[in-house]
């Protein structure tokens, strides 16, 4: 498996490079979700809900660490390495591409697939979820490999806990809220975004006018957030953070993917121990993401700082301002949340805001530049970090 | 000419895919100098004044500025020293507007020029009223000149500009060559290209032409 597997990936990579012809990992594809299909309306469902997803991302992560050559080029290998993840850093990149013309061609085609094949659907959807989901943070696995030595103990560390949690859910199946999370909120967060994102929350800086209902709610959410930044370099880098139209409509799918998943777990009466790490994942997740994109040369921020030669320290201040506007920004959500969905306990919004602080000076303090310090400052920040969440846990 | 002044370029080879675009090219810019650099389309010359800037590296020879070997100098210092003006992607900047890129400079550059002189550069280059609108709603002009005059704040040693006239108005034009004059009188280098000679004529002291892989020195009239 592990061999047909490589070889798959391989010529898909070959295929992938040549634009023109993307026959044979479509066939592939296409004859391993015969199979699926088959197992999943002949046999054990669970083997391909459970078993098929985990192993193709963990094949993904095999493949990673073996293939040799340059790091860029792997890490872009392992973006093309499967149709789902295809062409992006970013898992949650992925939820807004996956309605591209490619994506949605795969889709279908497997999608009839299936149901030629009589599975139920929502055995289909509960499939093409998983495997979507699971396989979508290939790429920030492959961050953490190409990553430097130095940083990637504390970042595999923080992942660790994202996958955790993905783990919590993906095995409490008896609550089938994961389940029912990948059925209802991805989709939910699609229309969602079609309908109110892009005409209320996405600046549109070309030919719209100031009064705009975007620029305006552009203006309350980050403007007054900006002028606290009295470092004006920070400032500048900041400033073309927020209004590159990609960072923004991210971290708005991040928002809706918060909101979504907590109108859930209210919706379900999940344990708030859950919604905590989930919380607080979300955060380090973001501060990884972002990190992965100033790093990957993506977007006008980094043309910028290429252009200057802007050295990392400041583009690390910078993050650590976006880090603490975006702890702040998550909490408000909750608090209002809490305010309007749930009863309002003080004890727990207290809880979640100390703990986003200390979050926030963790992620500081691991931006120490005395190297002497910082490898030590890392270890101390990480083993605080997980002796609070087992604390929490306990 | 010592390597302690200037720009010198020596024996240049750059490739792109294999293929030598410069072979052993010389070039020499001296203090105070205002220089032009010409060529037919497509010769390189964008290529080689971004090696120059220390955008792109190149496979051998020399290029020392003000005695700082390109290839080992810091890069914080090299900003410091040669400043870049693209001739037409100005995408890196163009989400902020021209007053937050001003701003930018003024406090990114040590040298820089204060607030008095940025008004006063804004006032020559008629830039007054696009300095709160973002960038990429302005035309090109508007643009090359917000670039041009960002980079002249940071009062780099050598000033590289690509295709510097195209696109200006005759104003601008004859506005940025007074310019041009001025930092010649502080010591400040020029090195610029341009499909319009004739419009730069009366203010350069050297004449470079790229041809076939190499930079010929010719006689400025």
């Amino acid at each position: 498996m592990l061999k047909a597997y490589i070889v798959y990936y391989r010529l898909y990579n070959r295929f992938v490079e040549n634009e023109s012809n993307k026959l044979y990992p479509w066939l592939f594809s296409l004859f391993l979700n015969i199979i699926f299909a088959f197992i999943l309306c002949s046999y054990n469902k669970n083997i391909v809900l459970k078993i098929v997803p985990f192993t193709l991302f963990f094949l993904n992560i095999i493949v990673i660490s073996i293939e040799k050559g340059d790091a860029t080029k792997r890490f872009l290998n392992v973006v093309y390495t499967t149709p789902i993840s295809a062409r992006t850093v970013s898992y949650l990149n992925i939820i807004c591409r996956v309605f591209s013309r490619d994506m949605v061609r795969w889709y279908i085609l497997n999608i009839v697939v299936f149901f030629s094949l009589d599975v139920p659907w929502e055995l289909s959807v509960l499939y093409f979820g998983r495997t979507f989901a699971l396989l979508s943070f290939v790429p920030l696995i492959e961050y953490m490999f190409i990553s430097k030595v130095t940083v990637r103990i504390s970042k595999i560390l923080f992942i660790m806990f994202f996958y955790f949690t993905l783990g919590i859910d993906y095995f409490q199946i008896s609550k089938d809220y994961f389940d029912s999370f990948i059925f209802w909120g991805v989709p939910a967060s699609f229309i969602f975004h079609m309908i109110f994102v892009d005409k209320l929350l996405a600046v549109n800086y070309d030919g719209r006018k100031d009064s705009d209902v975007s620029n305006r709610l552009h203006n309350i959410l980050y403007v007054p957030f900006i002028r606290r930044v009295r470092d004006p370099i920070v400032r500048t880098i900041i400033t073309l953070f927020f209004r590159d139209k990609k960072n923004l409509h991210d971290f708005t799918y991040m928002s809706l993917f918060v909101l979504c998943y907590a109108l859930y777990l209210y919706k379900n009466d999940i344990y708030h121990l859950e919604f905590i790490i989930f919380y607080f994942v979300f955060v380090i997740h973001s501060f990884i993401h972002y990190q992965v994109k100033l790093k990957r040369r993506i977007g006008k921020v980094n043309r910028f700082l290429e252009f200057y030669d802007i050295k990392f320290c400041v583009i690390k201040k910078s993050l650590d301002y976006l880090v603490l506007f975006f702890n702040i920004k998550f909490t408000i959500l909750f608090a209002i949340m809490y305010v309007f969905f749930m009863d309002f306990k003080w004890l727990f919004f207290i809880k979640i805001w100390i703990y986003s602080l200390l979050f926030s000076c963790f992620s500081v303090l691991m931006d120490v530049r005395k190297r002497r310090y910082t490898s030590f400052l890392k270890y101390v920040c990480c083993c605080l970090l997980i002796g609070s969440f087992v604390l929490i846990l306990l | 000419m010592t390597t302690g002044s200037g720009l010198i370029v020596r024996d240049f080879t750059k490739k792109v895919k294999d293929m030598k675009i410069f072979e052993s090219a010389q070039l020499y810019v001296e203090s105070g100098q205002i220089v032009h650099l010409g060529g037919e389309n497509g010769v390189g010359k964008t290529t080689f004044l971004r090696c120059v800037a220390g955008y792109e590296s190149f496979e051998e020879g020399d290029v020392f500025i003000l005695g700082y070997d390109l290839r080992k100098i810091r890069r914080e210092l090299l900003r410091e020293l040669i400043c870049f003006v693209p001739s037409d992607e100005f995408s890196f900047c163009d989400l902020l507007t021209p007053r937050e890129y001003f701003l930018f400079v003024r406090n990114f550059f040590r040298k820089s020029y204060g607030q008095n002189e940025e008004k006063e550069l804004v006032e020559r280059l008629c830039l007054e009223s696009y300095l709160d609108k973002q960038i990429s709603r302005l035309s090109f002009g508007t643009k090359k000149k917000v670039v041009f005059l960002a980079a002249l704040l940071a009062q780099p040693c050598l000033l590289v500009c690509d295709e510097i006239f195209e696109g200006l108005d005759s104003n601008s034009v004859e506005e940025i060559k007074k310019i041009i004059l001025e930092r010649k009188k502080t010591g400040g280098m020029t090195l610029f290209t341009t499909h319009i000679r004739e419009v730069a004529s009366n203010i350069i002291d050297r004449f470079y032409v790229i041809e076939e892989r190499k930079i010929l020195s010719l006689n400025k009239n």
